[in-house]
């Protein structure tokens, strides 16, 4: 288990970028409200473990939430239904490995020279089991009408100042009642209070504010949520939604500036997608600066909604700097582009990802 | 003051955690619930949080206007995130109109001050990215 890293920012302004180790297992950019992502070492397992999993706060870290824990349903339904924690809980359970990326992992990776935001690296991405109920169930027991084509989903989080807008974010109803729901356990524990327990929306596929964290509301609507966060912030540079995570890989190893031996060099790393349900279709790896490539093998489980952990052996024949890259493709056809187009808001950099290592010879 | 924003983030979390002391009954019923309780942070995670937002507040860049952030924007949030971003003055006098906006209690005479601040230190520059 590795240490936390707190990346200590600042100084006569510069970001120095220093990672200094401390007990804990994140890698803390922002402190309050806590943004903090996993190290890249604590990722090579298919299951992200509860306490190296990322964590993406808007206004609270760990909210006070009430003991009498509810969700209630209104808007456009038959009848406003509330369910208490027991009762969604009797009404069946599922559990799924799910891959949840912040959409704005990578943005620090995207060199501007205006950034906005918490300045990510790669670790703003992970994966748990899952347990819950699917949100249909509970949409059919509210008498979802014909009107409802979006849920707007409401968190208790709310900033210290009662005049900023809470986050509201909405999907689909169809995909709500397709791939939806709702869950209080995480890797067989209950959900932890950072990661938005005691109950929390999974929307499988979609980055990560889509999955709406200490959940106590569903507001059925006509239309699409008109939120600050949904109409102005969660926006690429054409204006577009901030939706589906895209194809994408991360390198676990070798990590960045470590020595290995020369000859077979074991490569391993997880790659995921948003893009339709099926994953990953392939994984390449170069020596070469993206002259030729090298596939690599996928390992592990399958599953429509998590990512394809991967690993290779390279040979590398000579000792000194090396540079590796690593691309996914998905089961749709898209492929990691060497650069991503940056954008305002710093959103899906799904950049290729370049690991600098040393050969030596023992 | 490091002290005092330390104490409050611990306090903050550790509420939160406390807040499930109580016994969980359904509103309907009255029973109690057979759901446990989420866990509460982990006591060294809860300190790291709270050390890593005493450091930032006091790595802020020392200046005129500094003021103004330590009475205003570490309010709501930690100064790491400011310390984080590179905006030109067009672009933090957005964010801190916003901000403003949002209520932060800082007054339209000072926007000027902020503004200078926050562009002087955390102004446009090419972050170094190691590979």
């Amino acid at each position: 288990m590795g240490g936390l890293l707190v990346r200590r920012l600042g100084g006569q302004g510069g970001p120095a970028a220093r990672e200094a180790p401390s007990p804990g297992g994140l890698v803390i950019h922002n402190p309050r409200a806590l943004d903090a992502e996993a190290p890249l070492s604590e990722l090579r397992s298919f299951l992200t473990p509860n306490e190296h999993f990322f964590v993406r706060s808007h206004f609270e870290t760990a909210p006070a939430v009430p003991a009498q824990w509810t969700l209630t349903i209104d808007g456009a339904v038959r009848r406003t239904t509330t369910f208490t924690l027991d009762e969604i809980r009797s009404l069946g359970s599922v559990t799924h490995p799910i891959t949840t990326e912040c959409a704005g992992n990578g943005r620090g990776r995207f060199r501007l020279p205006s950034t906005a935001g918490v300045q990510w690296q790669y670790g703003a991405v992970s994966t748990a089991e899952w347990t819950g109920v699917p949100l249909a169930a509970l949409l059919d027991r509210a008498g979802l009408t014909a009107d409802g084509h979006h849920l707007w989903m409401e968190g208790v989080d709310h900033a210290p100042l009662p005049s900023v807008p809470k986050l509201v974010r909405s999907i689909p109803s169809a995909l709500a009642v397709d791939d939806a729901f709702l869950a209080w356990q995480m890797n067989g524990e209950p959900i932890p209070l950072l990661h938005g327990g005691p109950l929390r929306l999974l929307t499988p596929g979609w980055f990560g504010m889509a999955s709406t964290k200490w959940l106590t509301h569903i507001h059925a609507r006509p239309a699409v949520s008109n939120n600050y966060f949904m109409a102005t912030g969660y926006r690429y540079a054409d204006g577009s939604p901030v939706e589906r995570m895209r194809v994408k890989s991360v390198i676990t190893a070798p990590l960045a500036g470590e020595r290995v031996r020369v000859g077979r060099v074991r490569v391993t790393g997880q790659a995921w997608s948003g893009l339709g349900a099926g994953g990953i279709r392939s994984v390449e790896l170069s020596l070469d600066d993206g002259r030729t490539w090298q596939p690599a093998r996928l390992t592990g489980k399958e599953s429509p909604y998590a990512w394809s952990s991967w690993e290779a052996e390279l040979e590398v024949g000579s000792p000194g700097p090396q540079r590796l890259l690593a691309r996914a493709t998905d089961r749709a056809g898209a492929t990691q582009p060497r650069a991503a187009d940056p954008n305002p808001g710093g959103f899906g950099n799904n950049s290729m990802q370049e690991v600098g290592f040393d050969a030596v010879r023992s | 003051m490091r002290f005092g924003l330390e104490t409050a983030v611990a306090c903050g979390i550790i509420l939160s955690g406390l807040a499930f002391g109580c016994r969980s009954e359904s509103p309907e019923t009255g029973r109690r619930s057979s759901t446990p309780p989420p866990p509460a942070p982990p006591a060294a995670l809860t300190r790291a949080i709270a050390a890593a937002d005493s450091a930032a507040l006091a790595s802020l860049a020392v200046g005129p206007g500094r003021e103004i952030v330590e009475g205003s924007c570490v309010i709501c949030h930690s100064a790491a995130l400011i310390e984080q971003q590179h905006k030109g003055s067009a672009g933090w006098a957005k964010t801190a109109g916003q901000m403003r906006a949002w209520g932060a209690p800082v007054q339209q005479e000072q926007m000027p001050a902020l503004i200078g601040y926050l562009t002087k230190h955390y102004g446009v520059t090419l972050q170094p990215t190691p590979p």
